[in-house]
């Protein structure tokens, strides 16, 4: 079933209502931690699939991954 | 180092070498729109006076500067990337085309950890952001849009779309917006 527009709208709205209450300072505050974020859960995730991988073998392989999201995003 | 850290040094080796640059992609929609993640920081540079070994060299060893330009193939421009483990830093020259030289002459300060960066306006985020027209920058520009809304200068973003081509894309975008 696709997702209910009105819903999608009603958490658009909300987004763009949270966004206005932070300053641009806090909002890209807030992006470095996000990607922090993301990407230790990323890491987590490498660790779970690969257990005997190396610290360094898990950052090459989530570089990969960013690199490849990098590339899907570059499309039009 | 994180992502916070990496694009600060980068800024402080910006400003101590005197460069002219605005911060634009990722952090500047993020900057003027909604929070998201990015794992890549974009600066147009008046690469006059500075190269980007200079640029490289005050970073440190940590970064290392890509022996060779790249092109983006979708952009058409042509960069110079500085990296950090998994964060290239996307070095674009300043252009001598119109729009690219009143984006930076438009460019806004602005305050970020204590320190004073260059970067570009929200105005020229969207119309920039309409010109490349990739997913990820149609979203950009939308919740530029969105979250913006009447602070922006409307009569700028028509001239330049109309300049571009980009109108009719520009008003999709609003209109997909939903009403508050």
């Amino acid at each position: 079933m696709p997702p209910d527009k009105d819903l999608l709208d009603a958490i658009y709205r909300d987004k763009i209502r949270q966004a206005r209450q932070m300053t641009g300072e806090e909002r890209v505050l807030a992006m470095f931690e996000l990607t922090s974020a993301a990407l230790r859960i990323n890491a987590d995730g490498v660790r779970n699939q690969f257990p005997q991988a190396s610290n360094e073998e898990v950052r090459g392989i989530v570089c990969e991954r960013i690199a490849r999201l990098r590339r899907m995003h570059e499309r039009r | 180092m994180n992502l916070h850290d990496v694009t600060i040094a980068f800024l402080d080796a910006l400003e101590s070498l005197s460069c002219e640059y605005i911060l634009v992609g990722g952090i500047a929609a993020t900057h003027y729109g909604i929070v998201r993640s990015t794992y890549d920081v974009d600066a147009v540079v008046e690469l006059e006076g500075q190269s980007v070994q200079q640029i490289a060299a005050r970073l440190g060893a940590a970064f290392e500067l890509d022996p060779q330009q790249s092109f983006e193939v979708f952009t058409s421009k042509t960069m110079r990337v500085i990296r950090v483990p998994g964060t290239p830093f996307k070095i674009f020259p300043l252009a001598k085309e119109p729009f690219d030289q009143e984006r930076f002459r438009r460019r806004a300060r602005i305050q970020l950890e204590h320190r004073q960066v260059w970067m570009t306006t929200p105005e020229d985020l969207v119309v920039q952001k309409l010109r490349w027209a990739r997913r990820k920058d149609l979203t950009d520009a939308q919740d530029v849009l969105a979250v913006q809304g009447d602070a922006l200068d409307w009569p700028y973003i028509y001239r330049w779309c109309d300049e571009h081509g980009t109108r009719q894309l520009l008003e999709k975008l609003r209109s997909e917006i939903p009403p508050e």
